[in-house]
Formats: structure tokens, sequence, C-alpha cells
């Protein structure tokens, strides 16, 4: 399967994902932007962001539930995606989340290698501590 | 009234899920929605659709319309090609 990739060569650069063989790769990326950046955003393009990427509204369905052009949101959207992609390049939020949780869950893995039964409750805190990394972020 | 095939949006944060749902497209965003025909994970590896194939070709017949989104799910997942032969 060819993927379906509508982002841009940029914007895939700048987020650092790997780009799987799945439609909605572009949705993917922006709703999990979205959770970490959601507050910087204007109000509206939160609304607009989340609208698009979260409950998938087209551009004239969210034109009409804002009262505004569908062009006007069509430009918000471009705008609060630019943003988005912006504030990963710059502060790595999700590049960063990616690396450590990789690494806490290779830290799990790791440890269940320690059989011996009198590292066992080492074993279990070793890896209670790493699934909050994963879990908490 | 049309009836829309749409994603919908959950899990927790960073973790995105995705449900299939036939939804009213005036439905307000309350989270209403007529039925879930199946979902979406991206996030495992390899990423898992799940899609109630007899519901979705019903709905499709009743003429409810998929987002591009969601299109592209029935395609790849032979929704469109099962609807034709049963046709």
């Amino acid at each position: 399967m060819t993927s379906y990739n509508k982002c841009g060569k940029i914007h895939c650069q700048a987020i650092y994902f790997t780009v799987g063989d799945y439609m909605s790769e572009k949705n993917f990326i922006f709703s999990i932007l979205f959770d970490y950046y959601s507050e910087l955003l204007k109000d509206s393009q939160a609304n607009i962001i989340d609208l698009y990427y979260n409950q998938d509204y087209s551009l004239s369905e969210i034109a009409e539930e804002m009262n505004i052009s569908r062009q006007g949101v069509h430009d918000a959207l471009k705008r609060a995606e630019k943003s988005l992609i912006e504030y990963e390049d710059k502060m790595k939020l999700h590049y960063k989340y990616d690396r450590y949780y990789k690494s806490a869950e290779k830290i799990i893995k790791l440890a269940s290698g320690i059989t011996d039964e009198k590292y066992k409750y080492s074993v279990e805190n070793i890896q209670k501590e790493a699934s909050k990394i994963i879990n908490e972020g | 009234m049309s009836v829309k095939i749409r994603l919908k949006r959950m899990g927790s944060k960073k973790k995105p899920f995705y449900r299939i749902v036939v939804a009213d497209s005036r439905s307000p965003r309350d989270g209403r929605f007529i039925e879930e025909i199946g979902y979406y994970n991206p996030v495992v590896e390899p990423k898992i659709v799940k899609i109630n194939d007899e519901s979705a070709i019903k709905w499709l017949n009743n003429g409810a319309k998929p987002t591009e989104t969601v299109g592209m799910l029935f395609k790849t997942n032979g929704i469109y090609e099962k609807r034709d032969e049963n046709k």
C-alpha cells in the first residue's frame, strides 16, 4: 500500500513522524500536535482544528457552524497548521516525548530479561517507573 | 437532513483513536451519533482498522455520505468492492 500523504514534504520533515501506510497520517499528525499546543492557538483557530481534525468536519460544514466563509475557514486552518508546526519545530515536545517513550519501552523490555527471583521486586519497580514515563509523558 | 459517516476522535492525549460513526450532518458537537460502525487505531503498529462491513454497506446504500478520510478507509478495506459484489 502506497502512502496517501497529503502533508507537504516540509511538514513531514519538521514533525519527525514516520509516515505509515494509511490515509489519515496528516489528520493524525495535526491531531497529536493539537494535543500539545492547543492552548497556544487563538480560540477560533483551536476550534477549527478541533472540528477539522478531531471531528472530521468538512470546510463547508465548519463554515456553516462558525458563520464564516469557506475560504475564511480554509485560511484560518492553514494558519493554525503552520503555527502548530512552528511550535513543534521550536519546542519539539512531541519529538522528545516520542524518544522518551521509546527508551522507556526499551527499559521495560530489558528489565524483563532479569529473571533472577531475588531481583523480582526491583524489576517490577523499574517497570512501574518506566510505565509512568509512557503514560504521563 | 443528510447523514454522514465520519471519524470521531476518542482516546487520550497523544494517543488518538477514532470511531467510525454514522451521524446526522447537523448533529451538534456533543458527540451524539446514530451508530458506530467501526474504529481506527493509528497509534499501534500495524495500524488497526475494523469496519462492520454489513452496516457500512447498509448505510452507503441508504445514501450516507462518507467523509474523505472515511472514504479512504473504506477504499483500502475493500468496502466498496464488497458493496458492488452484492448488488
